[in-house]
């Protein structure tokens, strides 16, 4: 944030970054100006939890497998491999 | 089971020479989907981008009793893929996908500035409209439906952020991780981050919105 040595920042500002903030990557005067914004903003205080609720709702799309006949397949070059190594 | 990466990665790479299938199994169940959408990035569709991981596979299988373990198996995975990739891209004369290197500010990013009161005004900057809690609505939001529509949101981002949101908050790369595969910069990547995450939740309060109202 480019904030010098202003003491607040706005609503916009927090908007702005609330991806270091969540990622932890602010500095600790940084992180402070936004707590303290936080702390009598309700309107960035929802959007903060909307914000890490996004994120975890993303977190849960992991763990796709590939399709059965993908693994097969790759399955059946592993076989190929350990054969043709087993015989070098 | 084998699940955390950092532990289990020796014990993995000692089955994989060993020959067991499982642990090759375990590792495509891991990565294959990720290697197919990083592979995506630069050839031209999914069914080449699945033959590029096919053959970074067989990379993986006749490069593994050499693997030195100097880097982490996942990134040596990784650097197989990309390479492979990205040698294919140049065949196909696909003047490598990018944009991966373009500028990331040429494009507007980040909340819509109409839900903020404008500059001049009293309150400059602050929300024109309060976003509303979430609150109970957690649940909702880890439902089937929920996902979906995060997940075709992330489908229409434009292709970097959609990578990095991909490879970050799905797949729960490092900031680091995804720099090194990506060659973006950590101030690139953090914008390209925060504009993906800024529409996915646009996505979501739009539908939550809908479900509010009992729209569908």
């Amino acid at each position: 944030m480019n904030h010098g040595h202003e003491e607040h920042v706005n609503c916009r500002e927090l908007a702005d970054a609330i991806t270091e903030y969540i990622d932890d990557e602010l500095t600790p005067q940084d992180r402070q100006l936004i707590d303290r914004h936080l702390g009598m903003c309700g309107g960035c205080k929802n959007y903060l939890e909307q914000m890490e609720a996004t994120v975890a709702t993303v977190a849960s799309l992991r763990g796709s497998s590939p399709p059965p006949e993908t693994k097969q397949k790759l399955l059946g070059l592993f076989r190929k491999w350990k054969n043709e190594r087993g015989e070098g | 089971m084998l699940s955390d990466p950092a532990t289990d990665e020796a014990a993995l790479l000692a089955a994989l020479r060993a020959g067991d299938e499982r642990a090759f199994a375990a590792l495509v169940d891991r990565y294959h989907e990720t290697m197919v959408r990083v592979a995506q990035m630069y050839v031209a569709d999914r069914p080449t981008a699945e033959e590029v991981v096919q053959e970074a596979w067989l990379g993986v299988l006749s490069g593994i009793d050499r693997f030195e373990g100097r880097s982490a198996l996942k990134t040596w995975i990784f650097r197989i893929v990309t390479n492979r990739a990205k040698t294919r891209g140049k065949r196909e004369k696909r003047t490598v996908s990018f944009s991966m290197l373009g500028p990331v500010d040429d494009e507007q990013g980040g909340e819509d500035p109409t839900m903020f009161r404008p500059e001049g005004q009293e309150w400059a900057g602050a929300w024109a409209a309060a976003p509303e809690s979430w609150l109970g609505l957690e649940e909702r939001l880890l439902q089937h439906e929920a996902r979906k529509v995060a997940e075709r949101a992330i489908a229409e981002l434009p292709e970097r952020q959609r990578m990095v949101i991909t490879l970050r908050d799905v797949e729960g790369w490092t900031s680091d991780e995804v720099r090194n595969e990506m060659a973006v910069s950590k101030t690139n990547q953090r914008v390209l981050l925060h504009r993906a995450r800024v529409k996915v939740r646009q996505a979501l309060d739009d539908y939550l919105a809908r479900r509010e109202n009992g729209e569908r």
